[in-house]
């Protein structure tokens, strides 16, 4: 791949869709809108009498949300028309009969859907960089979570080109790039909630419990028949991975290996509960637990020991994060399949010129 | 330079596009490329300008395969395709410039050649205007210097003076004949055979897929020349003299091939100008009082016209 040739087929791209879009108008709104949301929910705190270190870890969750959300809606619309509009238009045939590569045009479209989504995120970086430093939040939290946000939204503009470069009409691959979206952010949990129903099991308990008519304040006797109870659980342990994906979860992974390792003084807010929640379902649950002679109070301390410490599972969103880098990675491979010259077949319904 | 097209098969579906086609275009010629609509003449410029794989079938193009390899006859070929698609925001210049980069010019030299093809269009006033403002004949211009931008050695061509206005197309057969004295070979498609004829060398016929050989021009009767059964059609050429008799006396000998026509001139055939001129000296030095000498028009819209009647 030649980089000047891949720049070629940026500046192309962004010249035409930014100017034909308006693209610096939309920007500004952006802005206006992230400084009213901002403003407004810092001014509600304000009127509550809350501490600004206690409120920003909040504001910067709501806001990082927010962006991406925004940033999920999106990057589609850059993308996901950029291959078979051009065929619609007549221009894509004029750039596959110059020596440009088949790589180099989709890589070219590639990087400029995703410079134009993550102008957005730009925009909002000083507002998300203000609630960290006046919620004395860790800068690697928020490095990272940047992280996690340029990937997935360059993971969703290469899947809005991988489905532009495979159908004809542009009203498809834009619908189909959102159902894509949509299962990833809304799909996955509902999935995992209806995975619950498969992932269930029994466990029975067996406890031996003091025979406190026959102890002394030295010697605990046991009785010899125990209680045994058995219970539905839920298998979390086999269903969690499920979720893994979101990129909401992943940045809630990212918030409670982070936030919570640093010490802060504030407790854990919005992102701390999902990454909990998560880690929390990844315990196993064995299906059968034996307490003999114990107080509540050990027992209650034996679960804890042998669930270890809150957070005892390794982080799971680099794995998330190189899975949906390399989906992304595959939909650019197979868009420049598509556009390979000479062709020799075509997607259903599309022209060469 | 030349395009050898070899029983070239191409389909769509169950659609059959282009059906053993097989046509010579002379290096340094400007041959014309006529049909019906849904011949295949776009499916067959489409899989010359390396952009369509033909299904079986050989092609060499500048003694290259398109199949096998693409980047080098998309450097070396020319492709200005019916539509010609444009980018409404960007202007003429950075449309051109893209090309420049796109087909790896050098910057410098890229900018200088894409104000010189500006100019060659007639398109300099335009240069920084956006293309949404463009006419469609200004389209189809901005169109040609695209194709012309990195010199190329062939030029394929559908329906280029669509839209154009008549001094863009005089132009357009000025610019086109001086290419092909330059060695650039061109294949031209169009629709508007008058126009094409004072433009062309020689014809391929195309219905169906394939290549068709005209039928008998009611001129010649001597055996055809080789270029015809390939599908290429010679230049036709009518010459009016002041004693018919002693013109058509000149002209029906063996070695100069003429065929009388009914109003008293008659139709003399050649490969190319060069050969044109040489017959017109050889008329006035048999001492033949030559009022006109001219290429025969109307000839392609005739054959043409025979043509679809065999079709029928």
């Amino acid at each position: 791949m030649n980089w000047r040739a891949v720049r070629t087929v940026t500046v192309l791209e962004l010249r035409q869709r930014v100017r034909s879009t308006r693209w610096k108008v939309m920007l500004g709104i952006w802005a206006v809108v992230l400084f009213l949301l901002c403003a407004g929910i810092q001014g509600l705190a304000t009127l509550g009498n809350i501490d600004p270190t206690e409120s920003a870890p909040l504001l910067y969750e709501l806001t990082l949300c927010f962006v991406l959300g925004i940033g999920l809606v999106i990057a589609p619309t850059l993308s996901a028309t950029s291959i078979n509009s051009d065929r619609a238009d007549a221009t894509l045939a004029l750039l596959q009969a110059t020596t440009l590569r088949a790589s180099e045009i989709v890589f070219g479209k590639f990087v400029a859907s995703w410079t134009a989504a993550l102008a957005f995120l730009t925009i909002a970086l000083p507002f998300l960089a203000f609630f960290t430093a006046a919620g004395q939040m860790s800068a690697a939290t928020l490095l990272l979570h940047m992280l996690v946000m340029v990937a997935t939204l360059g993971a969703v503009c290469a899947v809005g080109l991988g489905f532009s470069a495979a159908t004809a009409r542009p009203a498809a691959s834009t619908v189909l790039t959102y159902l894509v979206v949509t299962t990833l952010v809304v799909g996955t949990p509902l999935m995992t909630a209806l995975a619950t129903l498969v992932a269930k099991g029994k466990q029975t308990i067996v406890r031996y419990e003091i025979d406190y008519d026959n102890s002394t304040e030295h010697h605990k006797v046991c009785k010899q028949e125990p209680e045994i109870y058995t219970y539905d659980v839920v298998h979390g342990d086999r269903i969690w991975w499920i979720v893994a994906a979101n990129p909401f979860v992943m940045l809630g992974d990212i918030s409670l290996r982070t936030t919570v390792d640093s010490d802060s003084s504030t407790g854990p807010a919005l992102l701390d509960i999902i990454g909990g929640g998560i880690n929390g379902m990844r315990d196993p649950v064995p299906s059968r637990v034996e307490y003999s002679c114990m107080t509540y109070t050990e027992e209650h301390y034996e679960d804890t020991r042998s669930r270890g410490t809150l957070h005892h599972h390794n982080a799971f969103w680099p794995f998330s994060l190189a899975f949906i880098c390399l989906g992304g990675a595959g939909c650019l491979v197979l868009a420049s399949r598509c556009l390979r010259t000479p062709a020799r077949t075509l997607a259903k319904g599309t022209r060469v010129a | 330079m030349s395009i050898e097209i070899n029983d070239v098969f191409r389909s769509f579906g169950h659609v059959l596009a282009v059906a053993g086609m097989s046509a010579t275009v002379p290096a340094g010629t400007v041959t014309g490329l006529v049909g019906p609509n849904g011949a295949g003449k776009s499916t067959l410029l489409l899989m010359l300008a390396g952009l369509l794989c033909p299904d079986s079938g050989e092609i060499r193009i500048a003694d290259l395969d398109p199949v096998a390899q693409p980047r080098e006859v998309h450097r070396t070929v020319g492709w200005m395709p019916d539509a010609f698609g444009t980018w409404d925001s960007l202007t003429c210049l950075e449309i051109l410039e893209t090309f420049a980069d796109a087909q790896g010019l050098d910057r410098a030299a890229g900018r200088r050649r894409c104000n010189e093809m500006l100019s060659t269009v007639h398109l300099s006033e335009m240069t920084h205007a956006p293309a949404r403002v463009l006419s469609r004949g200004q389209k189809q211009r901005l169109g040609l210097a695209r194709a012309l931008l990195h010199q190329p050695k062939v030029l394929l061509l559908d329906e280029p003076a669509a839209g154009m206005d008549p001094r863009s197309r005089a132009d357009l057969r000025v610019l086109l004949k001086d290419l092909a004295s330059e060695g650039v070979t061109i294949l031209i498609s169009s629709h508007i055979l008058s126009e094409l004829e004072q433009m062309i060398d020689g014809a391929v016929f195309m219905a169906h897929g394939k290549a068709v050989h005209p039928p008998e021009v009611p001129v010649n009767s001597g055996d055809g020349p080789v270029s015809r059964l390939t599908g290429h059609v010679q230049r036709q050429w009518s010459m009016r003299a002041l004693d018919p008799v002693a013109l058509a006396t000149w002209a029906t000998d063996p070695q100069i091939g003429g065929q009388p026509a009914q109003d008293g001139t008659v139709v003399l055939r050649a490969d190319d100008d060069t050969q044109a001129a040489s017959l017109l000296r050889g008329a006035i030095e048999a001492g033949v009082e030559v009022v006109s000498f001219t290429p025969a028009m109307g000839l392609l819209e005739e054959t043409y016209l025979m043509m679809e009647v065999e079709r029928r």
